[in-house]
């Protein structure tokens, strides 16, 4: 019963991963891709897509071979007891500085647009209590929760399509003005962005499915979110000419700021609020995986305890970084950080577990 | 009940001097010596719970003319019982019920049920009106209301489950179910908690409610009530568990959704399409009900940018006059409605139009002209208590009204992010919550697209039915 009430369904997943994908990096891509990859952004972010689905597909080959586990219990079952807690422990540190760099970028970005002089700690304190009010329930309520904030994206989607409006095509081509390889080093800008859907390893046994099923729901949701950044780029870089963009680090902001709604003037505070919402969603998805990580590595059956640390540590995490050397230090981090632990680590896990199934099968 | 079980003395004096001890020597205890067969014998009961005309009819009567027949043939139109146990005679008494001894058989004694009956008749509950379909509602007899149920119900599947609820005085409470539609899980939830509550004495459905639900401290209600058989039998027919207590006509129904209170039997008698816009807006004053004070606030304070640019001259201008800041005037108003409102609500019509003269005009209008707040607050105000007026719940309207006062403060502290994290640690809330194991956000988290058919609006009825063999299979 208890069991059967912690499962989610496999739409659940489809909307869980979206929510954690979709953070706070889909407002600058826009700018940073402007700066490589020119014209062709669209075609990096779908590269960056098409990369993220070779990364999925590698860790369900890893997750299908242990029914019932998710990421942590493999790392102790491949690992052993030592280097699979030093693993965990490796894991649970990346979670907690991805959680935070997320938590920083979102300040990062209130404080450019709504709430100038608030101070840092206040607008973190509160982005600490929702993710803490969420991410402390079961897997289900936060589930519950991505769903239902899922229906906020239509407006975010009706907003920036408005700005069509005032698309020009001529904008953005040619396409491969850039050159190829420019627009392969766009693929790079835009991965910081496609990050989360890692929790895909932490959810895996927790979904009521079959894994083919599974692994059909999580490329969807990758396709989804491709597409909606591809989208985003693409009406950017439609309405913004090259050296505008070059002005604008968030760029989807200012595409909504400048439309006429007539009802209301100013809509970038009205869609930053409702993006804020979905930013908690981000959060709370790293909070989820690094407190069940602590659950796991000191063997506890649920993760409530852990929560307030984890929790803490956001907030100093996140609260650390004052300057903008500091904080473009901490996104560097986080990105290779990210590279280790979503594509190198599990990859080698994946390698591993080939070999320990011969192996067993080898000797019965 | 009591720890002795005293069975029935030898004598007849003895047994009533025991049931005079039981009692306290209550003034409405009456005895009245009779002879029967030749034997002394006494009829016991309580004057304040039986009907004078039936005992004198029917078992006076009877004894004095019928002579020595059977006690059976004797009170041919009385339910008889016989018991030993003294105790359980002085329980029967409390209920309406005479006690017969007789020296002729001294190891029994009979039960009589003579019970008064004075009850208010059926009509149509005052709060819960509705324009067209069936007008009786619950009474203060239960089985008055298991009638009700019952004629509308007529299904060997509908089963009634009685417990006796509270140590002291103990009052009946009725569990209600369609045997092959209800939960197991959910009838053995409510089954549990109603055996769980340790409490002298129910006053009200509210005891019950309090005691069983899942989260107390949460301001939702988690127990749909209602006063009208209808709306209770529909439930009944959708697979929900019924709670009534003895002497209550409120009928308690879980496991509840949050759509559910925003649901009137209504909606069902009018043409779809009529229905589902009424409820559209029914769940659009959900939004403006607890959200439009806080967005003014969050506007006037902050963003006035997000104003179209004449809106926003006759906004300001309005408020030049207002020496307090957004939050004071807001919450001025919002108490000085409040107070209105809970004036208004015990105080018969005739002096309750007094306060209507008293809100509309004195506070309306020179409260603007004083200066103390802005004409555009007025209108926030008096749109946000109409939409609270709405909800056909009337524990769920509280709980919103009470919500906008949390929502304003983190309006006027952090403008529209405050109110994007109030309404995310809301609907956190809200998922977190569940009403005896069912979520309370169904069907929107969990995501049920089918649900929405019944819940954001009502489609035509013969796309709805059918959901019970859904029901099932989850």
């Amino acid at each position: 019963m208890d069991q059967a009430e912690k499962k989610m369904s496999p739409k659940q997943l489809f909307l869980f991963i979206i929510q954690a994908q979709i953070g706070v990096g889909v407002l600058s891509i826009p700018y940073d891709l402007s700066k490589t990859a020119k014209g062709g952004g669209g075609i990096s972010v779908v590269i960056a897509g098409a990369i993220t689905q070779i990364i999925i597909l590698m860790m369900w080959t890893l997750l299908r071979k242990f029914p019932g586990m998710n990421l942590f219990q493999i790392c102790i079952r491949l690992g052993g007891p030592v280097i699979g807690r030093l693993l965990i422990a490796c894991y649970i540190g990346y979670f907690i500085l991805l959680g935070s760099n997320v938590l920083l970028n979102a300040y990062m970005v209130l404080q450019r647009w709504i709430l100038q002089s608030t101070p840092k700690w206040v607008v973190l304190l509160l982005f600490c209590i929702m993710t803490y009010y969420l991410a402390k329930e079961k897997l289900t309520v936060l589930a519950r929760f991505y769903s239902l904030s899922s229906l906020l994206f239509i407006p975010l989607i009706i907003f920036v399509s408005y700005g069509l409006t005032q698309a020009r095509i001529e904008y953005m081509l040619p396409l491969t003005e850039a050159g190829l390889i420019n627009i392969l080093k766009g693929t790079k800008d835009t991965t910081i962005s496609m990050y989360g859907f890692e929790m895909f390893m932490i959810v895996f046994p927790f979904i009521d499915a079959s894994d083919s099923k599974k692994l059909k729901m999580i490329s969807l949701s990758n396709l989804f979110v491709t597409l909606f950044y591809t989208f985003v780029v693409c009406t950017c870089l439609m309405v913004f000419n090259q050296t505008q963009l070059a002005m604008i680090p968030e760029p989807v902001i200012y595409l909504v700021k400048s439309l006429n709604f007539y009802i209301i003037d100013r809509a970038d505070i009205l869609f930053l609020s409702i993006w804020s919402i979905t930013l908690v969603c981000s959060i709370a998805s790293y909070f989820y995986a690094a407190a069940d990580g602590l659950a796991v590595l000191f063997s506890k059956k649920n993760h409530q305890m852990f929560d307030p640390f984890v929790s803490v540590a956001f907030f100093l995490i996140a609260l650390l970084p004052t300057t903008p050397m500091a904080i473009d230090r901490i996104n560097k981090v986080s990105e290779f950080a990210a590279y280790a632990f979503v594509a190198v680590i599990p990859f080698l896990m994946m390698l591993i577990s080939l070999f320990v199934k011969k192996k067993a099968g080898g000797a019965v | 009940m009591t720890s002795s079980e005293q069975t029935i003395y030898p004598s007849l004096d003895g047994n009533i001097s025991y049931i005079r001890d039981k009692l306290c020597h209550t003034d409405d205890l009456k005895v009245r010596h009779l002879t029967y067969r030749g034997q002394s014998s006494a009829l016991i009961y309580l004057e304040s719970t039986v009907d004078p005309t039936l005992i004198e009819r029917n078992v006076i009567r009877p004894l004095r003319q019928g002579g020595d027949e059977d006690l059976s043939q004797l009170f041919l139109t009385l339910r008889l019982e016989t018991e030993h146990k003294l105790d359980q005679g002085t329980q029967s008494l409390l209920s309406g019920n005479c006690l017969f001894f007789t020296k002729d058989d001294m190891k029994q004694f009979y039960v009589l049920t003579t019970p008064a009956k004075y009850e208010r008749s059926i009509t149509e509950p005052e709060n819960e009106g509705i324009i067209r379909g069936a007008h009786n509602g619950f009474i203060e007899d239960l089985t008055v209301n298991l009638y009700q149920i019952r004629q509308q119900i007529s299904s060997t599947d509908l089963k009634v489950h009685y417990h006796n609820i509270g140590s002291t005085a103990p009052r009946k409470v009725a569990v209600m179910y369609m045997n092959n539609l209800a939960d197991p899980a959910v009838i053995k939830k409510v089954e549990g908690r109603l055996k769980g509550i340790t409490i002298d004495s129910v006053i009200s459905t509210g005891f019950i409610q309090e005691f069983m639900e899942d989260q107390p401290f949460s301001i939702f209600p988690q127990f749909l009530n209602t006063e009208r058989p209808d709306h209770t039998g529909a439930y009944l027919l959708d697979g929900h568990v019924v709670i009534m207590l003895e002497g209550d006509p409120t009928a308690l129904i879980v496991p509840v959704s949050f759509f559910c209170f925003y649901q009137t039997p209504d909606d069902y008698s009018n043409r779809w399409m009529i229905a589902s816009f009424v409820r559209f807006i029914r769940l659009l004053s959900f939004i403006t009900a607890f959200q439009l004070p806080a967005f003014y606030i969050a506007i006037v304070a902050f963003h006035s940018n997000i104003l179209p640019i004449q809106l926003f001259f006759t906004v300001q201008g309005s408020l030049t006059r207002v020496p307090y800041p957004p939050l004071v005037e807001a919450m001025l108003l919002e108490l000085i409605f409040e107070l209105l409102r809970e004036a208004g609500l015990r105080l018969p019509s005739r002096v309750g139009q007094t306060i209507g003269i008293v809100g509309g005009l004195v506070i309306g209008d020179a409260i603007v002209k004083a200066g103390f707040v802005s004409y555009t607050m007025i209108i926030v105000v008096a749109l946000t208590a109409i939409s609270s007026f709405l909800i056909p719940s009337n524990e769920m309207s509280s709980a919103i009204r009470i919500l906008r006062f949390p929502l304003m403060i983190c309006a006027s502290i952090f403008g529209f992010i405050g109110i994007a994290f109030g309404l995310t640690i809301l609907f956190i809330h809200l998922c977190k919550l569940e009403s005896f194991g069912k979520p309370y956000l169904s069907p929107l988290a969990p995501l049920k697209i089918k649900g929405f058919k019944d819940a954001f609006l009502r489609f035509p009825i013969w796309t709805i039915r059918g959901r019970h063999g859904e029901k099932k299979h989850n």
